[in-house]
């Protein structure tokens, strides 16, 4: 069964909004810096509250910060 | 480093030292028949500055709106608490067959040789919890929920 996992554009969303830090983003997200460094790696995908958080952030939808991938 | 990878990093020093200085108080008596009071001196002032230095750092935050613990930080947590678990298992499983090989199933041990064994195996699991973690910051994958 392919393992569904998240690909994002935070990395890039957070440049397009002034050059956003990581730790900026964390604090308004409410997570760690190395949790949004996880994020941007494919390391970890959030949970849906946070996704939410993050596509909040940045005046996006859910669907465009983040986009589901198969990986079989 | 965030607040639980410190603390991660701050427990394994603190605990492998702790487990160096006990193999050293043990030798020194038992082995080598030598007075272990200023090791044991030594080794608490050693372990009371660690532990000060390691809170100071600990608490240092990285920024002034930073969270203690986030979602992440659970879901690590939960499997080195796992890992840990494992341990103590996989530790106590050796040490009852080695008591059965050395003294046989008849035998008996003193209770400070068990007391001992409990002590060692808590250090041993409290180093495997924090190694864990800090593996698990590096190369563990995850996703919320699992």
């Amino acid at each position: 069964m392919p393992e569904n996992e998240l690909s994002n554009c935070v990395r890039r969303l957070r440049f397009e909004h002034g050059q956003m830090t990581q730790q900026d983003l964390a604090d308004r997200v409410g997570v760690t810096r190395q949790t949004i460094i996880a994020i941007e790696q494919g390391k970890y995908s959030p949970s849906l509250p946070l996704a939410f958080r993050v596509a909040k952030t940045f005046g996006v939808t859910i669907e465009q910060a983040f986009e589901p991938k198969e990986v079989e | 480093m965030n607040r639980t990878q410190k603390e991660a990093m701050c427990s394994l020093i603190f605990f492998t030292v702790t487990l160096v200085f006990v193999v050293l108080i043990l030798a020194a008596r038992l082995i080598f028949k030598k007075d272990v009071v200023y090791i044991t001196y030594f080794m608490l002032a050693t372990i009371a500055i660690t532990n000060v230095l390691g809170l100071l750092y600990v608490l240092r935050k990285q920024s002034p709106r930073e969270v203690i613990t986030d979602e992440r930080d659970k879901l690590i947590k939960l499997k080195a608490l796992f890992a840990s678990f494992v341990s103590v298992m996989i530790s106590l499983a050796a040490m009852l067959v080695t008591l059965k090989v050395i003294v046989g199933i008849e035998g008996s041990i003193g209770v400070w040789l068990l007391t001992l064994i409990l002590f060692v195996i808590s250090i041993a699991a409290a180093i495997v919890y924090s190694a864990a973690v800090l593996i698990l910051y590096l190369f563990g994958k995850g996703h919320a929920g699992k």
